[in-house]
């Protein structure tokens, strides 16, 4: 009964850790995104009143494809005022269900950094690089059709 | 066909080489999914990001959770690296047979220390994880190469040397029953230090035993002792074989369920049926 009981106290703990360090660290981001979103809000304002950049992709839809994990995947990007907006999934058959779902956490990534040059998701690297390879390939469409 | 070659210890073995085949063929991924579970919240805690709960997260807890009501059946049934470990050994044994040469034995001094070394590694890659470095070493992990190979990728060639320690694995697992699982698994040091539940595992009143007799020891893939019955500790290393059940001369060996009890082969279908639904509503 001893081991059992000392192993019943190990997980409890392991668990309340996690959820204090959790709790902890969520209170840090929320201050350090507050902080954000003002300089963010007067860097806009300051860019109203400069010329707005012109930006390099072309407003639409396009389709991208890249190479993941065990197959093709297949992206859809949508280019709104410039700004990628959205990030589909349009196809990813051969790809591993757990892995391919984390991996889509740098579709987050993409559109925060409007950029497809954001870090791989940890342990599931061949999927993010195929979403990521297929938002590129569908950026450079965007591209090409911008400087027609 | 002649009666005796039903018997319930062939049944229960053909049994169990379907369940373990069937795992391997359409959820082989299940380890490696579990252990970037645990990879993911170390490698998150370390630097200093909120523990996220990722689909590795859910399928670890998920397995975890199974592990603590039915103990490591898992390991048993369902593990491909186990499932690999198992044919191995079995051919070696098969040619044992006909060359009429002895298998080798583990010495049994070297059970307990041997042991203690999946703890070892497991403290490895936790550290790994938490300073940020396990990232960086690429092509030196043995599951890596496996999972490649397993899902027909054979450009390996930047993984030598998890292809050599790939190799050293394979031929432990030849020599010694489950030599990666009792000795080496970092999964398996994890489901060690759960608690689990000791209602479905394999128990035995030592007072009822015939004397001197050891064979369920002898059986035992990890060469284990049977609890005793009502005790509510049990043994981290067993995975749930039932060899030693079906082995007791005296019918000693019992799950613990009263309703299971010459059922055996059924529950551990069930088992396998529930562990498999557990798995992939997790999202594996």
């Amino acid at each position: 009964m001893q081991v059992f009981a000392v192993k019943i106290i190990n997980i409890m703990l392991a668990v309340s850790l996690v959820c204090t360090y959790n709790a902890v660290v969520n209170d840090r981001k929320e201050q350090e995104t507050a902080a954000r979103q003002k300089l963010a809000e007067q860097q806009a304002q300051a860019a109203e009143e400069n010329a707005a950049p012109a930006s390099p992709y072309a407003d639409g839809t396009y389709t991208g494809e890249a190479q993941g994990y065990g197959g093709p995947v297949k992206m859809e990007v949508t280019i709104e005022h410039g700004q990628i907006t959205d990030c589909t999934v349009l196809s990813a058959e051969k790809e591993d269900t757990a892995y391919f779902d984390a991996a889509q956490g740098v579709i987050d990534e993409v559109l925060d950094e409007q950029t497809a040059e954001v870090d791989t998701v940890s342990g599931a690297t061949f999927s993010s690089r195929g979403i990521l390879g297929a938002v590129e390939d569908a950026l450079e469409q965007a591209k090409a059709v911008q400087h027609e | 066909m002649n009666k005796k070659f039903f018997t319930p210890k062939k049944v229960h073995a053909y049994v169990r080489a379907a369940i373990q085949l069937l795992f391997f063929l359409f959820l082989p991924s299940a380890f490696t999914t579990a252990f970037s579970g645990i990879k993911s919240v170390l490698t998150q805690i370390g630097t200093g990001s909120p523990v996220v709960m990722s689909s590795f997260l859910t399928v670890l807890l998920a397995l975890c959770a199974y592990t603590v009501v039915f103990g490591r059946f898992f390991c048993g049934y369902a593990c491909a690296f186990g499932t690999l470990g198992d044919a191995v050994h079995a051919l070696y044994l098969f040619l044992c047979k006909k060359c009429k040469k002895k298998p080798v034995r583990l010495k049994k001094s070297w059970k307990k220390p041997l042991s203690f070394l999946k703890y070892a590694v497991l403290l490895a890659i936790v550290l790994l994880c938490f300073t940020g470095v396990y990232g960086e070493i690429t092509g030196w992990s043995p599951w890596d190469v496996f999972s490649m190979l397993r899902s027909g990728n054979f450009k390996v060639g930047a993984y030598w040397l998890g292809c050599v320690l790939l190799v050293l694995i394979l031929a432990g697992m030849v020599f010694c029953e489950r030599f990666f699982c009792r000795f080496l698994c970092p999964m398996g040091a994890v489901f060690t230090m759960l608690p689990v539940l000791p209602f479905f595992s394999v128990r035995r009143q030592k007072a009822n035993c015939a004397k001197g007799c050891t064979a369920c020891q002898k059986i035992c893939p990890s060469d284990l002792e049977l609890p005793e019955k009502g005790s509510w500790n049990g043994n981290g290393d067993c995975f749930q074989c039932q060899k030693c059940l079906e082995i007791c001369p005296k019918k000693n060996a019992e799950s613990g369920f009263r309703f299971f009890r010459g059922n055996e082969i059924w529950f551990a279908v069930l088992r396998a049926v529930i562990l498999a639904a557990v798995l992939i509503l997790a999202g594996i």
